[in-house]
């Protein structure tokens, strides 16, 4: 076709890739339900290619979807049958490091945990963590507004973003803020980020860099019941302290992360509360007497104090590998993300237990407590006969309990494909038409993304009530 | 002049008239633009707080709701917006905050309005009242409306209710200053502080007096110690900086005030052009008085004049790329509201 071949002329054969063996690997992102072949996927190794590619995207109006690492939970990175994936790993220079200004300017495809790296030899760090950092690039992060387990005293990523270089999806070239952390007019930065890639592709991005804190206590208090632990929680927030970071894990996924990566968890509590402490030494002194004291008037069991710094990596390492490690107490497994009232924690884990017990469900819990931000691993075995379907029926009652508790149907990955039924439940339909108008400003063609987010026909829909149409036609899959 | 009480009646009065201009406590007036030909809405019976869930750090107000009356609020339970809204004591509404997004010197340490506002609900330019973001402090479901609405200057919509994240307030405040040699010296010595772990709470400089106004906070007991830590050459001094930096008081009374943003790096060229200029959020905005707008202009930098004569409400190189006239459009196609900065 006229598209791939003004593809070739911009790309070497290396970087387009066409045949399907290497198309696989392209099909899904984290959330390997959903699958979908796109027609070619190029691999540009600087802005201007970038910018070639939607250019000729936006004349021949066929659909595009950027891709980092291909880590998005919510399938926001999966592609469009028959569109074009632009891979952006290339892109993966940090253009500036500016320790005076507290800043750095990144290309989309680097690396979360690159930032830190590079900010860390000048005492600063950037503070989004998500817990795929290690992968998870920047241009997604943006795209997303990706979180982890800061975000109660630190923001998530677009709180970190100071302005940014984009290509819309109508080829036009936009720099929404710069280096200054104040701006003048409507802040369209803060509109870009976590847009799910529907109004363009990011290509230079700036974002604030913080001073390392000077001293961290980690601690991790053991439980008997998750109530407990969150009551902790309750008990931290009204004192007035504001961890950098409140994080519980249940019984289920403790067991995972220390069948995987041996963290030292204890094993004879039904829930652990990881609290991390922040900040000057005379300050922390003063806030662990406090912490001590309500972790003892909450009933802790165990407590556990890091006392230096790999002992806080280990301690650490046992949370963000929960997701992972679950994988090998189940074949497979949905991670869902809704976010409830902080208060309403505890109502909320005895209600997904209870749904998960009467759906005969294994459900293991990980959550920022911090931030009332659940993270519900939902286990089913998809050799089984609609096991898949259960779980996500079991998903969709969770996602509707938090919107009916006054939360949000996500917290930090976004809506994606798979959330993109529920948008309807949380936001009425102007709001939604008004987030469409906005959309068709950006895209008026529809091709940056299309069919995440929003609900429809725009895109393959794949139904919960047996096989989609274009399932039974061979063009989607999900596994 | 009209004067809704709720959204709905808000709504009605958008529809009502072809040429709309909001008014809340009518603090930063000048920011509204000309407001002749413009039915005149005012926010002032929009007001009161309608939630706020002290262990959600949350609350939701009407737009109208004085920050005073925010304030006292949330200091029953000793909490607080940190990022010091200017304006306060002299009668500055939540809607007007975020509709003018300026920042006063306590966003160093935990952000700006931008970081802070959660949901809003807004009146769109056909009348339909549509709502952005979520009630809880963590929410990643659809466009940030919220931040859009930030410095929007009432382009886009009119604000009818906001829900904004708060946080516990320290107990414990120190006012500190470090004086310097010189002008150069001073803004060496704010780079060194803003990259080390002090926590600081707050961090300006004054060029007039090669000064820096530190404030820090947290546990009482604590913070002699770590104003020592600082270095001898840090010292206590009064509270006076904030209360004016709180109040805008800077310049003659009507010469202009301007927020100018800028980078650390571009302190001493903005320094040395105003002799009414001071520094603040860590360097990253120079807040200057002029009688004269040439002298602004001269400067180069984008500025948003505040406070003065009529006139337009900024200056300088701010290039709107063609997706503002776009979502201009989109969110007011008929063009009720003024549209300063979207066109």
């Amino acid at each position: 076709m006229d598209l791939l071949r003004r593809l070739a002329e911009i790309f070497p054969a290396d970087r387009l890739l066409v045949e399907d063996p290497q198309l696989v690997a392209y099909e899904s992102d984290g959330l390997t339900v959903f699958k979908a072949k796109p027609r070619a996927v190029v691999v540009p190794v600087d802005a201007e290619e970038v910018i070639a590619v939607v250019r000729l995207c936006a004349d021949a109006k066929v659909p595009f979807v950027a891709r980092g690492s291909g880590t998005s939970l919510s399938g926001g990175a999966l592609p469009v049958e028959g569109g074009i994936v632009i891979a952006l790993n290339r892109l993966n220079r940090i253009l500036k490091l500016d320790h005076e200004q507290r800043i750095a300017v990144v290309e989309p495809g680097v690396v979360n945990l690159h930032v830190s790296d590079h900010a860390a030899p000048h005492g600063l760090h950037f503070a989004p963590d998500p817990s795929s950092q290690l992968i998870c690039t920047i241009g997604g992060n943006v795209a997303f507004n990706s979180g982890g387990a800061h975000c109660l005293k630190y923001g998530m990523t677009s709180n970190h973003v100071l302005g940014l270089k984009a290509v819309l999806a109508t080829g036009e070239l936009v720099e929404f803020g710069g280096e200054s952390r104040e701006s003048i007019g409507a802040d369209l930065t803060g509109l870009f980020v976590g847009s799910e890639g529907l109004f363009g592709i990011a290509l230079e991005i700036t974002l604030r860099l913080l001073p390392r804190a000077e001293t961290f206590h980690t601690v991790l208090a053991g439980y008997q019941t998750l109530e407990q632990a969150g009551d902790a929680v309750s008990r931290i927030v009204s004192s007035g302290l504001l961890p950098g970071a409140m994080e519980i894990m249940d019984r289920l996924a403790i067991d995972a992360a220390e069948a995987a990566v041996d963290a030292g968890y204890p094993k004879d509590v039904e829930a652990v509360l990881l609290v991390e402490l922040e900040g000057m030494r005379e300050q922390i002194d003063a806030e662990v007497r406090q912490l001590d004291q309500i972790l003892v008037d909450s009933g802790a069991e165990t407590k556990r104090v890091a006392s230096d710094a790999d002992e806080r990596m280990a301690i650490w390492r046992g949370r963000k590998s929960a997701f992972s490690a679950v994988g090998r107490l189940s074949p497979d497994f949905i991670v869902q993300d809704g976010v409830v009232p902080r208060s309403r924690l505890g109502e909320a884990l005895r209600r997904i237990q209870h749904m998960g017990e009467a759906a005969n469900i294994r459900v293991a819990n990980v959550f920022h407590a911090g931030d009332g931000n659940l993270h519900p691993l939902i286990l089913f075995d998809n050799a089984e006969v609609g096991a898949h379907q259960r779980a996500e029926e079991l998903a969709g009652e969770i996602l509707r309990m938090c919107i009916e508790m006054g939360g949000s149907l996500t917290g930090e990955h976004g809506v994606g494909m798979e959330k993109r039924e529920f948008l309807p439940e949380m936001f009425a339909p102007d709001d939604i038409a008004m987030m469409k108008a906005v959309r068709a400003a950006f895209d008026p063609h529809m091709i940056a993304n299309p069919g995440k987010m929003f609900p429809g026909k725009e895109a393959p829909s794949l139904s919960l009530q047996g096989m989609h149409p274009l399932e039974k036609a061979g063009v989607i899959s999900r596994e | 002049m009209l004067e809704p009480t709720s959204s709905e009646e808000l709504c009605e009065c958008v529809r009502s008239h072809e040429k709309v201009s909001l008014q809340g406590g009518c603090t930063k007036r000048r920011l509204a633009g000309d407001t002749g030909g413009r039915q005149l809405i005012s926010t002032r019976k929009l007001s009161g707080v309608l939630e706020y869930k002290p262990d959600e750090y949350v609350f939701t107000a009407l737009a109208g709701t004085r920050l005073s009356e925010i304030s006292a609020m949330l200091e029953e339970n000793r909490q607080y917006l940190p990022f010091d809204p200017p304006l306060v004591d002299e009668g500055a509404t939540l809607g007007g905050a975020v509709a003018a997004g300026l920042n006063g010197p306590g966003s160093f340490r935990f952000g700006g309005l931008r970081d802070f506002v959660l949901a809003v609900r807004f009146v769109d330019g056909t009348g339909r009242l549509i709502m952005g973001g979520g009630k809880v402090v963590k929410n990643a479901a659809g466009f940030d409306f919220p931040k859009l609405m930030v410095g929007s200057l009432g382009a886009l919509g009119a604000l009818a209710e906001i829900t904004m994240k708060v946080f516990p307030k320290p107990p414990g405040t120190a006012y500190l200053r470090m004086r310097c040699s010189n002008l150069r010296a001073a803004v060496a010595g704010l780079n060194d502080l803003a990259n080390q772990p002090w926590d600081l709470d707050a961090l300006d400089l004054l060029p007039a007096t090669s000064e820096l106004k530190i404030r820090l906070r947290g546990e009482a007991g604590a913070l002699e110690a770590r104003r020592e830590r600082m270095g001898a050459d840090v010292d206590t001094c009064g509270s006076l900086h904030w209360d004016e930096r709180q109040a805008l008081t800077l310049g003659r009374g009507d010469d202009y005030l301007a927020k100018i943003p800028i980078t650390p790096q571009q302190i001493l060229e903005v320094a040395r052009r105003f002799r009414e200029c001071v520094i603040s959020i860590g360097g990253n905005v120079a807040w200057v008085s002029s009688p004269s707008m040439s002298e602004l202009e001269a400067l180069g930098m984008a500025a948003l004049i505040v406070r003065g004569r009529s006139g337009p409400v900024s200056t300088g190189p701010l290039r709107p790329a063609q997706i503002h006239p776009a979502l201009k459009n989109v969110f007011d196609p008929q063009g009720r509201y003024p549209g300063a900065l979207m066109t």
